[in-house]
């Protein structure tokens, strides 16, 4: 792990020494944010395939465990773990099934899956209980020796908590990217026919990136229900799925640390321009076009050689 | 080692390779000349699994494998790899990640692996990280290897395929056109480069235009020329063939 | 109502939507013909026109000056001139310096286009539904049980109109030739002296003039526009391109009338909850499994 990382983590110890419980809560929401950002960006980052549906396996992770803590009671520390492996599922259904398709065509699948399973939570009222969505879903709770503590509606164990699943979302993506699987990821972004002909086997590896992808979703899905108490469809559309991927892009795709940092810029700034709440799409959109224009490798990203890029 | 028997492609009206056949032996050069748009890099292609060839087959000895009908990673694992006529570099990766994607079949530690960081992990990564350093040293790349490969000049950008292709650790390594575009002095460095690595055991298909480079190294010599092969014999009774001055020296001598 | 009847009955809703999706169609398909773009914000351009029109329509002062029908003509060309240059604008400032660039690059400014557009709408115009006034005239005939409007067929009529004057367009003059050659080879152009950029500026605004009138037909038609409604449209006008042949014109003008008939035959025997469920479907299904359309012409597959 490198200096920037533990120096990250430890500001982020820190922070709630200084912080009240409003800006705890957003700090925590842009740490949701940065699992997000983290998990698509080895979709759209490093394996090079755009992605467009993201917030569905966010929704199948939140959905899944409010299903089993409501019906069955069962404890987020448990039920993180079918919500990571049901998304992940999810993810790689999605995956499979468009995985001779490419480039734009791509995005505009997974678009369209996104939308379907959104539009599947919103529509099974009988189970998901339509447009208003599940609520009562109970609070996370921890035994101390003191006795049973609640995380309930405070704001300060949410927030350590989120920091510490981002950490493992971190060593996990880290330890990925950083290993034969994430050099053949990056390797069939640049060139699929190199890669393949470099014996990297192309469409396992799309599905074994959309998997993994889509479990970092399923993990801050879960987190986001224990914590809001609550999910509704509509907290899963298409917006946000373009919100994470223009952290992505705004931090430079294929970069982890860019990641974290086009969620905390997008994550934090409309919460600076308060009272300009309405201006956030816009900047969003804006920051896209103009990132694009000016640097399209992102903040913290690798500059790729457009030419070679363009080529094929 | 390596028999190719009968091989055909055609892409819609035109036949690109017709009934190809010859044989590579262990440790050799075969030298693949014929003009251009003969077939040469469709036969590559056919090799490698990127095209499927309609007839014929293609057979890997020791152990006896058919290659027809095999996807392009299954093909590498047997050991066999490639360089590209026009350089397919990976424009994000640096030259040292180049040479450690080369070695993917080299580590073949899973997922699991990957995220506990296990033993197998370890070990693997540390060889195939060795393997990178030594195969740099014998291209004279080691002190670009931080470098973005598509900064590099032309002829290293040709060198780091090959370094690519040798990280697989192949038994056959096909090069195709490897001396394109390259000056005279980068040419010499090439056919050193290319010696050494028959040197270490490694047979090598190789497909060129520049007679200094091919006739040189090549044991045998295969002429193709609108997808047949015409002749094939070593080095010497090659160019003395009439049918192949008519067919490839003769047209050369005319465009130039 | 008879089963026969209530066919019909959503045949002709079915026609009416498919006829204002074909009309966004055709602008995803010339763009994509031209430069292998997916024009997201193009949904957004419909609306605008759809916006302009409303602008134009509730001036009082030329309420007072103007009969109903002239002042709606006015608003169509007003729509027509402000989406226009807001195509012109879109190409000029945000997808030309990328034409170069790695084409997700370009697809990202398209999908930004698109937020900021919608989010421009809905801090000018508000965020919710706005009525559109309905200045054709209810007329209505009763045929075997089915009820036809004066609104379905000024829209089946007007479209239909505007189709085949793309289609004299590109099939019979200079410009249209120019647009074939282009989006065939654009190296070749350039060397044969066609402006290219030029042409493919002309492509964004006649694309954009396409969408506008759709614009307002649908106001027309619903009575009411939102500011995502473009999206939404913009999605399924996307669909029916696709369904198509993306790059083929006579396949966005079909892909648009069977996506249009398919979603209404659906909200009408099946549930018109899981309508946008039906069209989103149909996407997902055409691009994995014919991803050239019905009409297949072009390679869609481009890394």
């Amino acid at each position: 792990m490198t200096k920037g990382t533990v120096t990250f983590f430890a500001i982020s110890v820190a922070v709630p020494l200084v912080a009240n419980a409003y800006q705890l809560d957003v700090l925590t929401s842009v740490l949701i944010y940065a699992m997000l950002a983290l998990g698509l960006n080895l979709i759209v980052g490093l394996a090079g395939l755009l992605h467009l549906g993201y917030a569905a396996f966010f929704a199948i992770g939140a959905y899944t465990y409010a299903l089993l803590n409501i019906h069955w009671g069962w404890s987020f520390w448990v039920g993180w773990a079918p919500a990571v492996l049901i998304a992940a599922l999810g993810s790689g259904l999605v995956g499979a099934s468009a995985l001779r398709v490419r480039g734009d065509y791509l995005a505009i699948v997974t678009l369209g899956f996104g939308e379907i399973i959104r539009l599947i939570f919103n529509n099974l009222d009988q189970w998901t209980g339509g447009p208003n969505g599940l609520l009562g879903i109970a609070h996370p709770t921890l035994w101390l020796p003191q006795g049973m503590y609640d995380f309930s509606v405070k704001s300060l164990p949410y927030y350590y908590l989120s920091l510490v699943l981002l950490g493992g979302v971190w060593l996990f993506c880290h330890r990925l990217s950083h290993s034969r699987l994430g050099r053949a990821w990056m390797a069939m972004r640049d060139d699929e026919l190199a890669a393949a002909c470099m014996g990297i086997p192309v469409l396992k590896m799309k599905l074994l990136v959309q998997i993994c992808g889509g479990a970092v979703a399923g993990l801050a899905g879960a987190f986001f229900a224990a914590k809001q108490g609550t999910v509704t469809p509509d907290s899963f559309d298409f917006i946000q799925s373009v919100m994470v991927l223009s952290m992505v892009v705004l931090g430079g795709m294929g970069s982890m640390r860019g990641a974290i940092l086009g969620a905390m810029l997008l994550g934090v700034l409309p919460e600076m321009l308060r009272g300009a709440d309405q201006y956030r799409m816009l900047v969003f959109g804006l920051s896209m076009i103009v990132m694009m224009r000016l640097r399209p490798q992102g903040l913290l990203g690798r500059s790729h050689k457009e030419s070679q890029l363009a080529a094929h | 080692m390596l028999r190719i028997d009968q091989i055909s492609k055609r892409f819609g009206g035109v036949q690109a390779l017709d009934s190809v056949s010859f044989e590579l032996k262990q440790g050799q050069v075969l030298g693949v000349i014929g003009p251009n748009g003969a077939g040469k890099t469709t036969l590559f292609n056919c090799l490698t699994g990127v095209f499927q060839p309609e007839q014929g087959q293609v057979q890997l000895n020791n152990p006896k494998r058919d290659l027809v009908g095999r996807r392009a990673e299954t093909i590498v694992k047997w050991g066999i790899s490639r360089t590209f006529q026009n350089i397919r570099l990976f424009s994000g990766m640096s030259v040292l990640e180049h040479i450690l994607v080369g070695g993917y079949t080299q580590t073949p530690y899973g997922f699991l692996s990957t995220v506990l960081r296990s033993k197998n992990f370890h070990r693997q990564e540390y060889e195939v990280q060795t393997q990178a350093y030594a195969l740099l040293e014998l291209l004279g790349l080691e002190h670009l290897k931080q470098q973005s490969a598509v900064d590099l000049p032309f002829g290293l950008q040709r060198r780091l395929e090959i370094g690519r292709a040798l990280a697989a650790q192949p038994k056959i390594l096909l090069l195709d056109e490897p001396a394109a575009g390259l000056n005279p002095v980068e040419k010499q460095e090439l056919l050193q480069v290319i010696q050494a690595i028959q040197k270490r055991g490694v047979s090598v298909i190789l497909i060129e235009h520049d007679m200094q480079v091919v006739m040189p190294l090549s044991d045998w010599v295969v002429v193709l020329d609108h997808g047949r092969v015409i002749a094939q014999g070593d080095a010497v009774s090659i160019q003395k063939d009439p049918q192949v001055i008519e067919a490839y020296l003769g047209k050369a001598s005319e465009d130039a | 109502m008879t089963a026969s009847q209530l066919f019909l009955q959503q045949l002709s809703n079915g026609l009416t939507l498919g006829s204002i999706y074909a009309l966004i169609a055709l602008g995803y398909t010339m763009i994509y013909g031209v430069i292998q773009l997916i024009n997201f914000a193009h949904g957004e351009v419909f609306i605008v026109g759809a916006y302009a029109a409303l602008c134009v329509m509730s001036m009082t002062s030329l309420q007072a000056v103007m009969p109903w029908w002239l002042l709606l003509g006015l608003a169509i060309v007003v729509a027509m001139f402000v989406s226009a240059l807001l195509g012109w604008v879109m190409e000029r400032l945000a997808y030309r310096p990328l034409r170069t660039a790695p084409r997700l690059n370009a697809l990202i400014t398209a999908i930004g286009m698109s937020f900021f557009l919608q989010n421009a709408l809905m801090l000018i115009f508000g965020a919710t539904d706005r009525s559109f006034p309905n200045w054709v005239p209810a007329v209505r005939w009763d045929i075997g049980g089915v009820t036809l409007t004066l609104m379905h067929i000024i829209i089946w009529v007007s479209s239909a109109l505007m189709m085949l004057g793309l289609h004299f367009l590109v099939m019979k003059t200079q410009l249209g030739m120019a647009m074939r050659a282009t989006s065939q080879d654009q190296k070749a152009c350039y060397l044969l002296g066609i402006p290219v950029n030029r042409i493919i500026s002309m492509t964004f605004m006649i694309g954009a003039v396409f969408a506008s009138v759709g614009g307002v037909l649908f106001g027309l038609n619903y009575g009411t526009i939102n500011f995502h409604d473009g999206y939404m449209m913009g999605l399924k006008a996307f669909t029916a391109a696709v369904l198509g042949g993306i790059g083929n014109l006579p396949g966005a003008m079909i892909g648009g009338l069977v996506l249009g008939i398919l979603e209404s035959m659906g909200a009408g025997y099946l549930s018109s909850q899981w309508k946008n469920v039906f069209a989103f479907v149909i996407l997902v299904i055409i691009l994995i499994f014919k991803p050239r359309g019905l009409l297949g012409e072009r390679v869609a597959e481009r890394a």
